[in-house]
């Protein structure tokens, strides 16, 4: 009986595990280093599935972002740390790298809005536009 | 049968003719200060879990997952009404004090028997018979078996059998109940061995002629059932009923709401005769019965003293279908009669009904806790909206001042852990009982709970495989997820771990209960210390027993003894002794010096076998739960200090346990004796005959392969009273002469080695 309970648990384990690998293949592959990634193809793909999703977990938007980052594509890691600054809107660290990023993609005004947010004291308020 | 009724020189005649009145012998337990105590942490804690309740209700509800979060709220809600009836039924613990009946009514004591064994009824008739109240006993046999008629005749009691099984045991007894005349019904169930002052104990109180009903705790004598844990090193015993029956009818007894439990109790027939003896209709007919009594405002009676002991069942099959019956048959009575409406119940007497059958709707809260941590830990969804301080401080608060005040109404018998195990083992039978409630299956039948145990059957737990089998995987889930980073609460994580954890060795526990190894024995095996002189086989050696039945012991000799050896023994049990032939059957090797073999007796005739029982049922069994009833650790502590506080604290040698078969020699000859302590300075034995205080004695002392003689003064002699006198023996306690002390010293090392 023993025997049969373990052989039995490792199954519905190994069977649990096919089913977890099955319903979040993209979020596991993006479980491998930044340079497999980086050299991934499927990546960009990937990425964009995983960013589709509304649940996703910060260490995962930073993968993206830094794999991004690594294959010069401003756009994604845009959009990844937009997503991480939407989670955290108290982070100033990922307030100035949404900036950072908004400045990557061309959109300065915007960056300058933040970037001056930043450096602004608590309680003054931030001038606008562009200047 | 010689019916002593008629005796003129027992029967007596109204010798107080005073009214009585029942309630006066209701004392209490604890000093008034323990009282307050109790009464304080009680309110404080239904107070705080209002506040939490309250807390939780509007602030922590999880509007993403509802129905969850419902769920959980509301077993927590199911919990605080748990706890209140709970506090309200041990709100004041009563005692009773034992006065002698004064008038002498007639007594017909009935034992209700299905299929049970012969040599367990043996035992249970037997001991009815020799109850000292002139009494008539009566067999009342279901099953219809030439053996039980015939054991009737040979113990000197009436046989009652009928054509059919209607209403199984409620029907059985209400057939014996139109057929007899007795003012007063013991009764018994078949395995329910009673102690021979029995009536006496409980007769008393009916000569208040509004009670009813006396009943007494059941107690069970065969430790190593499924619903016991015992301790033998810390003295300690817990039976799964000990909080029912040590604390809960009690409480009750106050309300004067303590009920019939189907067996260890005595009634009054007038009380019974509107109804024709008890309720039928529903499968715990003692519950009803006793409900309609105090409707119609007769009084019950509890009597918390060890005046009966039964057997537990052995194995998980057999205890779930008598859960099962209990938890069915409970609910269905609100069907006949609701304590809540029905007319002539007081408020008290309601909500005791009422908290006696809510006890066994739990099965759904705990399966709602049971299945929490997997849901937490599959969905990621929380019962609670956040997991911050706040919740943290209120649910702190609620479940330290919940335990605290749970440890201290319960007056050292409740264990929470261990009331956790049960639940764990009752809840899924819980939930078939209340929904054969709920979904109306017709009248449910009447099982006969088997006692002798060997169904070790995993199938009864397959609802424990389950939820263990679905926790396990929701921590692999868990896991999985935390690792690949498609979820990041540990925190939350952690917590729903840990309570997994937590169920998931209660689950282990009760998977292993049912997987204890099949009991093999036929009769249950008593721990008793007995001296042995081995007459033929073995050298007229002295062994001391280890435990002991009906059937056998495992001895304890110097030597080992090859198996096949016959033996020829004398037992001493006090001042009674059993000669009878044995053979052993198996080595179990050696113990601090000691051969310990597994010995069957080999019974001539029944006159032996009957000895034998008395013996156990005289002595063993008052031993060992005298034995078994040490305070808890902290109570000894508590007790010790303020001992030392009060400077009532003698200084005296260690003493330890040791029970070794010892051969003393006074002026009036020898007997033999097993000690209870030894110390440096001396030892304590029973005794099968009193000693003068002062007089000197020769101890030889058997220790192993070693022995150990020397001379001792006796400075205690006390006697310890047993339910038959002729099994009563004395404690007494010698001390050694000084210069042999060193060496009695030198032993008790070995000893304990």
């Amino acid at each position: 009986v023993r025997r049969s309970v373990v052989w039995v648990v490792l199954a519905l384990v190994a069977g649990e595990a096919g089913v977890f690998l099955w319903k979040n293949a993209d979020v596991v592959s993006l479980s491998r280093s930044a340079d497999t990634l980086a050299a991934d193809p499927q990546f960009t793909a990937t990425a964009h599935r995983v960013l589709a999703e509304p649940d996703v977990t910060r260490r995962v938007l930073e993968r993206i972002a830094d794999v991004a980052a690594r294959r010069s594509d401003a756009a994604l890691q845009l959009q990844a740390i937009t997503r991480i600054a939407a989670a955290a809107p108290g982070d100033r660290h990922v307030q100035l790298r949404l900036a950072d990023a908004l400045r990557g993609v061309g959109r300065l005004d915007d960056a300058a809005v933040l970037y001056r947010a930043l450096v602004t004291p608590a309680g003054v308020p931030a001038a606008g536009g562009p200047q | 049968v010689h019916d002593e009724r008629t005796d003129p020189a027992v029967a007596r005649s109204q010798l107080d003719p005073t009214p009585y009145d029942s309630d006066s012998t209701l004392t209490h337990v604890d000093p008034p200060w323990h009282r307050a105590l109790r009464k304080v942490s009680a309110v404080t804690a239904l107070l705080v879990y209002v506040v939490y309740l309250g807390y939780r209700g509007l602030y922590t509800l999880n509007p993403d997952a509802l129905v969850f979060s419902l769920a959980v709220y509301f077993a927590e809600i199911h919990g605080f009404f748990s706890l209140a009836f709970y506090y309200f039924q041990v709100w004041t613990v009563r005692g009773r004090t034992v006065r002698p009946p004064v008038s002498s009514p007639t007594v017909d004591v009935f034992i209700t028997t299905l299929n049970e064994e012969i040599d367990l009824l043996r035992q249970t008739v037997r001991a009815a018979v020799h109850m000292r109240y002139p009494h008539r006993t009566f067999v009342l046999d279901d099953g219809r078996r030439a053996s039980v008629k015939a054991l009737c005749e040979e113990l000197g009691c009436d046989y009652i059998t009928r054509d059919t099984n209607e209403h199984a045991k409620a029907g059985n007894w209400n057939n014996a109940f139109a057929t007899t005349s007795g003012a007063l019904i013991a009764t018994f169930d078949a395995d329910h061995v009673p102690r021979a002052d029995f009536l006496e104990r409980t007769l008393g109180f009916f000569d208040d002629p509004r009670v009813a009903l006396v009943q007494v705790p059941q107690r069970y004598h065969n430790l190593d059932s499924l619903q016991h844990r015992v301790s033998w090193r810390m003295r300690r015993l817990y039976g799964e009923q000990d909080v029912f029956f040590n604390l809960v009818m009690p409480g009750k007894d106050h309300w004067n709401s303590a009920f019939f439990c189907g067996t260890g109790a005595v009634l009054r027939r007038e009380a019974l005769e509107p109804f024709g003896g008890q309720l039928t209709g529903t499968i715990t007919e003692d519950m009803h019965t006793a409900l309609a009594l105090q409707a119609h405002g007769w009084r019950s009676v509890y009597l918390n003293e060890l005046l009966v002991t039964g057997l537990a069942p052995m194995d998980f099959s057999s205890y779930s279908s008598q859960r099962l019956r209990w938890a069915e048959g409970n609910l269905k009575i609100i069907r006949h009669v609701n304590p809540l409406t029905a007319r002539g119940l007081t408020i008290a007497q309601r909500l005791c009904y009422f908290a006696s059958m809510y006890h066994w709707t739990i099965g759904f809260a705990k399966l709602v806790f049971y299945l929490a941590p997997p849901l937490i830990l599959f969905t990621g969804q929380f019962p609670i909206v956040r997991f911050d301080r706040q919740f943290v401080g209120f649910y702190l608060a609620h479940v330290i001042s919940l335990v605290v005040s749970y440890k201290i109404l319960s007056r050292g018998t409740g264990r929470l852990l261990m009331d956790e195990l049960f639940n764990m083992a009752n809840f899924f039978t819980l939930l078939v009982a209340a929904k054969r409630f709920l979904v109306g299956r017709g009248e449910a039948a009447f099982v006969v709970t088997s006692k002798r145990g060997g169904d070790q059957s995993d199938r009864v737990v397959l609802p424990q495989y389950v939820l263990a089998g679905l926790t396990l995987l929701s921590l692999v889930w868990s896991l999985l997820g935390l690792g690949f980073g498609v979820s990041e609460d540990v925190v939350g994580a952690g917590v729903a771990a840990f309570w997994s954890f937590y169920n998931l060795a209660l689950m282990v526990a009760v998977i292993g209960l049912a997987l204890r190894p099949a009991q093999k024995r036929q009769a249950v095996r008593f721990r008793a210390a007995v001296p042995v002189e081995v007459l033929g086989g073995g050298d007229g050696r002295l062994g001391v027993t280890l435990d002991i039945s009906e059937g056998g012991c495992t001895l304890l000799l110097p030597q080992p003894l090859p198996t096949g050896t016959a033996l020829r023994l004398r037992l001493h049990f006090g001042p009674q002794t059993v000669e009878c032939a044995a053979t052993v059957r198996t080595g179990h090797g050696r113990r601090s010096g000691w051969a310990a073999s597994g010995v069957q007796f080999d019974h001539a005739d029944l006159r032996t076998v009957d000895r034998l029982a008395d013996a156990i049922y005289n002595m063993a069994v008052p031993e060992i739960f005298s034995h078994l009833s040490q305070p808890s650790w902290a109570a000894r502590q508590w007790r010790y200090f303020a001992m030392r506080l009060r400077g009532g604290l003698r200084l005296r040698a260690a003493r330890h346990e040791s029970y070794l078969p010892v051969r003393v020699t006074d002026q009036a000859g020898e007997f033999f004796a097993t000690s209870r302590d030894l110390s440096a300075s001396g030892l304590s034995l029973v005794a099968p005959r009193p000693i003068a205080v002062g007089s000197r004695v020769t101890v030889d002392i058997i220790a192993g392969a070693a022995s150990w003689s020397s001379s001792a003064m006796v400075v205690r002699c006390t006697p310890v009273s047993a339910p038959r006198p002729e099994f009563s023996t004395f404690q007494i306690a010698l001390r050694i002469d000084a210069p042999r002390g060193k060496e009695l010293a030198g032993m008790l090392a070995a000893e304990a080695a």
